[in-house]
């Protein structure tokens, strides 16, 4: 058994009784924390037997257990919701909230690619070509020749234009296990429509097979390279050396399903079979981009005296960016709402106090505060579960994104409009006491329904349990000075 | 507090516990094998609806032996007369007692 006197408990322990500690009301706090720190000494006694590990783990678990009754305390203990009651409490865990849901999905990897995605190159210009016909565009179509053809004569509607080949290959990084990985073979013309950070020396002409270039997507990078620096990594890719210019996190959304580009001198490129499929992406010009309004057009070209349908598919439309999956979801919410609970927010007459219009304001504003920080908290942790916690295609985290960011929207305007409502309009905290008032049988000449005060002595509430013609949503009553005697705040008013 | 208020198995197998001689919080844990989230709320609960009572050791003693102070809890009257009850509905409830002799 440990000695009395030098047996002192784990630090996470403590510091995680201490965290715990702040949720407990004031008033009780001080005893609280002794009793936890007093119990978790006897458990790191008693844990004597266990190995340090064991010990942590014990200490570990048992305080972990503390947060259980201080979330009893502060919601049981002081027998109402004093949790969020008052405006300030509220706004404050709105704000942190979000800035929780940011930090979270900036720490962790692929919800923050998805974030800084928003500020990478624009690719509203870029359009993929394929043999009109097929339903994907990831299919190659089109061959060397032809791309030849078209790199040749064809600067009406493109101003630049691609070829690339999606293959698989071995990537070899020194300390680490070979893996496999999808890569697209290209010339310096992507890297430049992509706007991809190339040295120019690394693809002239004269350059040897030393110096091709290789562009990773987050993911991969990770997964090939580890967390150590990425960029400058020199490794074997299908048997040639390469070095890793770039982590680019659109590379996924411009080129489908594939891993990393390898970008190789165009000497090497002209060294392609003829008629080797691949697939083609153009950068558009002017009078193309006003043509094809962002949307997908088609081109027909005479090829062996036949007519050859092509169709040119936005880059920028085939994956939608988390921020307007967002605002569709947003739209979605807006539109279900009412669905949901009833809009109005109640009748707060004018005239009952000498500062309405400043009142009214803060209430709006308040409103218009929970709203924001909740789009945020929603839009951020959407992030995190649709591009960290399922591992799925870029479609398949749209669809988990505009999901979750849907339902979390539409329960969360949901809370925040009966929160608003069961708020007094004068100190913005909630209200309580509720009491029912009326009988049912009696609607004919009087209403029934529940009736809450503000604790503050501002007003009373009436919220009616049948809507009528003469009383269809709830109503506010101001109180007057009379009532002082009985509410010492009052006066604040 | 209703006059026969019924407790959880839970909460029961905590009165029992104190009822043995098990007067804090980690010594009522080992004895009923109950999480630590689930013992510090249970106890409260029980202390708020007055069916325990719950009273720290003098300092002098503590200090003596060089620990900390402990929070010990005892039965009240209600307590006891709940304890009686929720043997009758829990009739297994009895065996920690005999559990605790053989451990004396």
């Amino acid at each position: 058994m440990r000695d009395c006197r030098t047996a002192k408990a784990p630090l996470t322990a403590t510091l995680m009784l201490w965290c715990f500690a702040r949720l407990v009301p004031a008033r009780y706090r001080w005893e609280w924390r002794q009793e936890w720190q007093s119990e978790l000494w006897y458990v790191y006694r008693g844990s004597a037997s266990a190995s340090g590990f064991g010990a942590w783990c014990t200490c570990t678990s048992f305080a972990l257990g503390a947060i259980n009754d201080a979330i009893w305390f502060r919601w049981t203990a002081e027998r109402c919701r004093t949790f969020l009651q008052s405006s300030g409490d509220c706004a404050a865990c709105l704000v942190g909230l979000a800035a929780f849901s940011f930090a979270l999905a900036w720490l962790i990897p692929g919800s923050h690619d998805a974030i800084t995605s928003l500020n990478e190159a624009d690719t509203r210009h870029l359009v993929s070509i394929s043999r009109a016909g097929l339903l994907s565009d990831t299919t190659p179509t089109i061959d060397f020749a032809e791309y030849e053809r078209w790199r040749a004569r064809g600067r009406e509607w493109f101003s630049d234009i691609s070829f690339y080949r999606v293959t698989r290959a071995k990537f070899i990084v020194a300390g680490r296990r070979p893996e496999t990985a999808k890569i697209a073979v290209a010339g310096e013309s992507l890297a430049r429509m992509l706007g991809l950070p190339i040295p120019p020396k690394l693809l002239s002409e004269g350059n040897n097979r030393n110096h091709t270039v290789v562009v990773l997507t987050p993911a991969a990078a990770r997964r090939l390279i580890g967390t150590r620096q990425q960029v400058g990594t020199v490794l074997i890719v299908a048997g040639q050396k390469a070095v890793v210019s770039a982590v680019q996190s659109n590379l996924g959304s411009v080129l489908p399903q594939v891993d990393a580009l390898l970008l190789v001198p165009n000497i090497e490129l002209r060294q392609i079979a003829p008629d080797a499929p691949g697939s083609v992406l153009a950068q558009m010009t002017k009078a193309a981009q006003e043509m094809g309004q962002g949307r997908s057009w088609s081109f027909t070209t005479r090829e062996n005296g036949e007519n050859v349908g092509f169709v040119c598919r936005p880059v920028a439309n085939s994956r939608p960016r988390p921020v307007y999956v967002l605002l569709f979801a947003l739209f979605l919410a807006c539109l279900a709402l009412p669905a949901t609970t009833p809009l109005p927010l109640g009748e707060y007459p004018a005239a009952q106090h000498p500062r309405f219009s400043e009142i009214r304001s803060r209430r709006w504003a308040f409103l218009a505060m929970k709203i924001s920080c909740l789009i945020l908290i929603i839009g951020f942790l959407s992030l995190v579960i649709s591009f960290d916690a399922l591992v799925l295609t870029a479609e398949g985290a749209a669809c988990t994104e505009l999901f979750t960011s849907f339902a979390g929207l539409l329960f969360s305007f949901r809370w925040a409009l009966r929160d608003q409502r069961l708020r007094c309009p004068v100190c913005l905290n909630l209200l309580t006491s509720p009491a029912r008032v009326g009988h049912p049988s009696r609607s004919f000449l009087a209403w029934h329904g529940t009736e809450l005060i503000c604790g503050k002595g501002h007003g009373l509430l009436h919220v009616p349990e049948i809507a009528t013609s003469w009383f269809s949503t709830q109503r506010w009553l101001s109180l007057d000075g009379s009532w002082r005697a009985l509410f010492p705040n009052l006066a604040e008013r | 507090m209703a006059k026969d208020p019924k407790l959880s198995h839970t909460a029961a197998l905590i009165l029992q516990a104190i009822h043995c001689g098990y007067i804090y919080g980690f010594s009522v844990m080992e004895s009923t094998g109950l999480p630590s989230g689930t013992v510090y709320p249970a106890l409260r609960r029980l202390e708020r609806d007055e069916l325990i009572q719950s009273q720290w050791e003098r300092g002098a003693i503590a200090e003596a032996e060089k620990r900390p102070l402990r929070k010990y809890y005892k039965l009240t009257r209600e307590g006891r007369a709940t304890l009686e009850a929720s043997q009758k509905r829990y009739p297994l409830l009895k065996r920690l007692a005999a559990v605790a002799e053989v451990d004396a």
